[in-house]
């Protein structure tokens, strides 16, 4: 609750450079260690995504499972395809060309919110928090805030 | 499977010159009229991997007459392409009317040997043909040094596109017909006129960046295989040719991946991407 004296919220930027057009990449550990940083108890973790060409999401980490999570986000949104956000747009001076990415985005999802208690995020003993670049290589921030106790 | 050759980069948008330079942002917003967030340089080296490109042909814009701004400036380019020299190779820019351009560019062939000079009407504000500009053809040619002329479409319009026809480049190109010249962004629109430039001179070459039409694939497959197109590309400038991607108001990858879908014959493909630049390259005496 704010204005409670033992309320704390604390928040980090974290930055990653990609290095694929599309990639999946596990962020637990990063999550895991700023939580154990702050030194907030209990209370919970919002993970946010600050792109539209990008997104988040938990699941479990097993090589083949990942790779048929990309298959499919290409399957159902494919980039040969018609779309009308396909033109020069003039707001960023070039032209837009990557509906597919903005699609796929909002098909992930922007943000998390993950449990915490005794210190520890409350995931399964299979779920990981991955973040997905879906038009890079690119320069990405994700917004890691933690607010408990 | 040797790495292609990205003849088209401009070092613009690149977090590390900004950080030096402030004003470059503004002038990159303004002037470039490149509006999305600067990103630091290893995006562009990820960006080329990811690409399969060894080497990017770095450019800068000299328009300080003109809006008051050097994108990024010579000295800052040398600076990038000295951090990585097995990665890139520098285009540098001049003012041509201005009355010290020839010692600048006696400084960008001996001391930085930068292969070219990069002009462009549309942001520099002069005519091609202007006589003031032979002393700078003339060197160019003596030095075995390349002129990339900027034509085509700009779509800024605070911008004049009226010395951006190709056409205009016939007059240089029989004039000084040991200097090779290279044309941005297949002069779109005006590819006919280029198409015309190109048949009547063979120190003519073009890049195949810009997309003007839809995304990358949709453009390039209309502009080098549609109609009688194709026939032009594969039989009469198939070998001047050179891919550049425009980075970073591209990326690189989504060029690449566009030269790759077309229906040219593979040999056409693996020219454009890589053999013409080194044929071009080697030319200058500078070995790949």
């Amino acid at each position: 609750m704010y204005g409670d004296p033992t309320l704390k919220i604390e928040v980090k930027i974290m930055e990653i450079i990609t290095n694929r057009k599309t990639e999946i990449i596990d962020i637990t550990d990063e999550v895991q260690s700023f939580v154990k940083k702050c030194g907030v108890r209990n209370g919970i973790v919002n993970i946010f995504v600050r792109h539209t060409t990008a997104g988040i999401f938990l699941n479990e980490k097993e090589d083949g499972l990942l790779k048929d999570f990309m298959n499919y986000l290409h399957k159902i949104v494919p980039e040969d395809d018609e779309y009308y956000h396909h033109h020069f747009f003039y707001k960023d001076g070039r032209a837009a060309v990557n509906a597919w990415a903005h699609i796929r985005s909002v098909l992930l999802g922007h943000f998390l919110t993950i449990p915490l208690k005794d210190g520890k995020l409350l995931l399964s003993a299979r779920q990981r928090i991955f973040f997905t670049e879906l038009d890079g290589p690119h320069s990405r921030e994700i917004l890691i805030q933690v607010v408990g106790d | 499977m040797k790495g292609y050759i990205d003849f088209l980069v401009y070092a613009l948008g690149i977090k590390e010159l900004i950080a030096k330079v402030p004003k470059l942002d503004e002038c990159t917003r303004e002037v470039f009229y490149l509006r999305t967030s600067p990103q630091p340089l290893e995006v562009l080296i990820k960006q080329m991997e990811e690409a399969n490109v060894e080497r990017g042909i770095l450019y800068s814009i000299n328009a300080k007459r003109s809006h008051g701004c050097d994108m990024p400036g010579n000295d800052l380019l040398y600076e990038i392409i000295k951090k990585r020299p097995e990665l890139f190779i520098g285009v540098g820019s001049i003012d041509p009317l201005e009355d010290d351009s020839l010692k600048e560019l006696e400084k960008l062939y001996s001391n930085y040997e930068f292969i070219g000079i990069f002009l462009s009407p549309a942001y520099q504000l002069f005519d091609p043909c202007d006589e003031k500009l032979s002393r700078i053809y003339e060197f160019l040619e003596d030095n075995k040094m390349l002129l990339v002329l900027h034509m085509g479409l700009t779509w800024n319009n605070r911008l004049s596109i009226k010395w951006s026809n190709p056409l205009i480049v016939d007059e240089i190109a029989r004039k000084y017909n040991k200097l090779k010249i290279v044309i941005t962004h297949m002069a779109w629109p005006w590819i006919d006129d280029l198409y015309a430039v190109m048949f009547r001179n063979r120190n003519v070459y073009a890049i195949t960046s810009g997309v003007f039409t839809g995304t990358p694939k949709e453009h390039l497959r209309t502009i080098l295989t549609e109609g009688y197109r194709r026939r032009i590309t594969e039989r009469f400038i198939a070998d001047r040719l050179l891919f550049g991607s425009e980075f970073p108001r591209m990326e690189i990858w989504k060029m690449v991946d566009a030269i790759l879908s077309t229906n040219l014959s593979e040999n056409t493909k693996i020219m454009i991407l890589r053999d013409n630049a080194v044929s071009l390259l080697t030319s200058l005496n500078k070995a790949i």
